[in-house]
């Protein structure tokens, strides 16, 4: 009897301290997820920034270069894409497809030396460069929480509260920077040797 | 103290600068009641006759006292009130300095706020690296000073600011400043801020009596006197501690039977005042020294200890966040050598800083204890983090450094004010109060305090006003804006017969050389 007793404190002993660590993990586990969200929306903010900067430079550059409606519709395409994309990877992988669209666009852009010393084109300029400049800090932060999240939730022992109550890894937003690459490549190449006579005047807006 | 392992995440750390705020302030209550003990020589009367003399009523003060628990009774009320009086004292100022240290320090360092126009690039990399680092943007300042320096203050993130001197921006490159940048804000996102804030705190409260002694006007012989003097009766004190501990001792293993025989011969009241004397003399011929020197001696060791540890970790956080060790590096080693601790600060608030700042006339009990540890072993640590930092480049950046610090470079205003005194003394005469002719330490300690190593402050006040802001340096020019008497200006070259000078908001214009200009912020 007092042996069944002291075997059945023990147990319950064994079990409370269980049910506590349980609560520290999942706690633990919460706080980080909730971290990776709120360093997420740093991303967020930015991108949206980045999609409402693009329909303005849209603009400024078909006021001079009207025929290039294929590179146009290249950039409405990304920037829709992105601004539909939902999760880290996926925005990540459209926003470097708008990238790309972007240095399509400004090796057109390359054609008219009237367009790229226009005040509106330098200042959305700057400012795309800017927005890109915080992604990639902002992603820098992201990504440390990120890793710490899943740092957590992946290793041992935490790894069986994770699963067991549905906490699964974040995405890290990953850029390839493929898409900047070309647009060095495509600003030294051809273009400015087809540089139109006339360039049409912007429309009046 | 020995460095314990730095925590890796920024959250951990923020938790273990907490505790560590916490134990401070514990620390500081220690550290604070002998000083206190020191002050109840001076309040003890004060309060008997001042106090509890009028308030008790002289006929009832005299029934107490002459009964011996009475007097006793007295004693004790007053020690208690005095106690209470120091202490509630401390707590204001340490609690008034707290909510007031973000803008004390920046108005005692002449800080001056920018926006983004004023300097996109400084704005730029603090927003991005905030962005890096996940901390709202903190508010960017400037002081005009050409010694290189930086630092960071504000009680939580969101009432943060960072600071860093005109001469940082022309000394460093983009790589050299993120780093600087970088730095300051990890010091805000592992809440150094807050822990260095209290810190000063702390340290203005037990350095009180020293500054209130030296603002009083002493020369420093007196000053080293009054150390002197303070520490003798400090030692005396405890040589009569000592001595009746010893005395008593002796008196009572080979003369046991006379002693209690004398002792019972006197009465109680009598034994009271005897012991009470015993405990008092040593503590009034001690108190001074305490008060004066020793307190704050002790918590700028507490310092040392804290402030140490947390700028090796805000350099490794700043390598976290730039991913490039080097250019902090180099940073660290071209504001060493190029004097970036010729800026003059209160010294309660040296620890906040990028690089120790020190000043020639710092007492040498300011010198003695270092806040922050040397650059060399900064530079050394940093190396280790990355793929190493060529040695080549390290001397260079030395080199950069011990030339901006020997000869300005041509375009920085104070060379070109320096050499234009130079070149024109007939025009500098005649118009008379520009900076140029003004000499440096004319205005006091506080021009002193700006002297660029070239001798011309950089930063003025308009004596008279409004002045107009001439968009171009000639004498129908059209004004920018017209500038109220007391604007402050930072003064950024010369050309001609005007002054190429900066507002608070940022617009550059010139005024005319003549024009009346303040090196003191006028009151």
């Amino acid at each position: 009897m007092r042996a069944a007793d002291a075997t059945l404190g023990v147990v319950l002993v064994v079990l409370v301290a269980l049910l506590l660590w349980v609560i520290v993990v999942y706690n633990n586990l919460v706080r980080g997820r909730n971290r990776v969200r709120e360093a997420w929306s740093g991303i967020d903010v930015q991108l949206r920034r980045r999609g409402s900067l693009v329909p303005n430079l849209v603009e400024t550059v078909r006021g001079y270069a009207t025929h290039e409606r294929g590179v146009f519709e290249e950039v409405a395409r990304a920037r829709s894409a992105l601004q539909q994309a939902g999760g880290a990877a996926a925005a990540a992988s459209a926003n470097t497809a708008l990238s790309q669209a972007l240095g399509h666009l400004f090796a057109v852009v390359e054609a008219y030396p009237q367009l790229r010393a226009s005040e509106s084109f330098t200042s959305l300029q700057r400012d795309l460069g800017d927005v890109e400049d915080k992604i990639a800090f902002a992603r820098q932060f992201y990504n440390r929480n990120v890793l710490e999240f899943n740092t957590r939730a992946e290793t041992f022992p935490g790894n069986l509260v994770a699963s067991t109550l549905g906490f699964s890894p974040a995405e890290f937003f990953e850029s390839t920077d493929d898409g900047r690459a070309e647009v060095t490549l495509d600003l030294s190449g051809p273009p400015r040797a087809r540089a139109p006579e006339a360039p049409p005047p912007p429309s009046a807006s | 103290m020995p460095e314990a392992p730095a925590p890796v995440l920024v959250y951990d750390r923020v938790a273990a600068n907490r505790r560590a705020t916490w134990r401070l302030l514990a620390l500081f209550t220690v550290l604070i009641l002998p000083f206190v003990a020191g002050f109840i020589p001076l309040l003890v009367p004060a309060i008997q006759f001042g106090v509890l003399l009028p308030a008790l009523g002289g006929a009832a003060f005299d029934r107490i006292q002459a009964a011996g628990p009475g007097r006793a009774l007295l004693f004790a009320v007053t020690v208690a009130l005095a106690l209470l009086a120091v202490l509630a004292t401390g707590v204001a100022v340490a609690w008034l300095e707290l909510q007031q240290a973000t803008r004390l320090v920046l108005r005692l360092t002449r800080s001056r706020p920018i926006d983004r126009e004023g300097e996109p690039e400084l704005w730029r990399s603090v927003e991005n690296l905030s962005l890096a680092a996940g901390l709202p943007t903190p508010a960017v300042f400037v002081i005009e000073s050409r010694s290189p320096n930086a630092f960071a203050v504000g009680l939580d993130p969101r009432r943060a600011a960072v600071v860093v001197t005109r001469g940082l921006l022309t000394l460093l490159d983009r790589r050299g400043l993120h780093g600087v940048i970088a730095h300051e804000l990890s010091h805000i996102g592992n809440q150094d801020t807050r822990l260095n804030t209290v810190l000063a705190a702390v340290l203005t409260v037990l350095r009180l009596p020293l500054d209130l002694l030296s603002r009083a006007g002493l020369p420093p012989l007196a000053l080293r006197g009054c150390l002197v003097l303070s520490a003798l009766a400090a030692v005396m004190a405890v040589v009569a501690v000592l001595a009746i501990v010893a005395e008593g001792a002796l008196a009572f293993w080979f003369f046991a039977s006379e002693v209690r025989g004398a002792l019972a011969g006197t009465s109680r009241a009598d034994l009271a005042l005897i012991a009470m004397m015993i405990f008092y003399g040593p503590l009034i011929m001690g108190s001074p020294f305490y008060v004066l020197f020793g307190a704050q001696l002790c918590g700028r060791r507490v310092r040392a200890a804290v402030s140490r540890q947390r700028e090796f970790l805000a350099d490794a956080d700043a390598v976290l966040l730039t991913r490039n060790p080097e250019g902090l590096a180099l940073a660290l080693a071209t504001v060493g050598a190029a004097g970036g601790d010729a800026i003059r600060v209160p010294r309660a608030a040296a620890h906040l800083f990028f690089v120790e700042p020190a000043s020639a006339e710092a007492y040498w009990w300011d010198r003695a204890v270092p806040s922050h540890p040397p650059i060399e072993e900064r530079v050394t640590l940093l190396g280790r983090m990355g793929s190493g930092i060529p040695p080549e480049a390290l001397a260079a950046a030395v080199e950069a450094g011990r030339e901006f610090r020997a000869a300005p470079p041509a375009a920085a205003p104070a060379a070109s004010l320096a050499a234009r005194r130079r070149a024109a003394p007939r025009e500098t005469a005649r118009s008379a109060p520009t900076p140029a002719a003004l000499p440096a330490d004319r205005d006091g300690e506080s021009a002193r305090d700006w002297v660029a190593p070239a001798g011309v402050a950089s930063q003025i006040w308009l004596a008279h006003g409004p002045i107009p802001l001439l968009e171009r340096p000639e004498a129908g020019a059209r004004a920018r804006e017209r500038l109220p008497a007391g604007t402050p200006l930072a003064l950024l070259g010369v050309e001609g017969a005007f002054l190429r000078v900066q507002t608070g908001t940022g617009t550059t214009g010139y005024i005319d050389k003549a024009t009346a200009v303040r090196w003191k912020e006028p009151r």
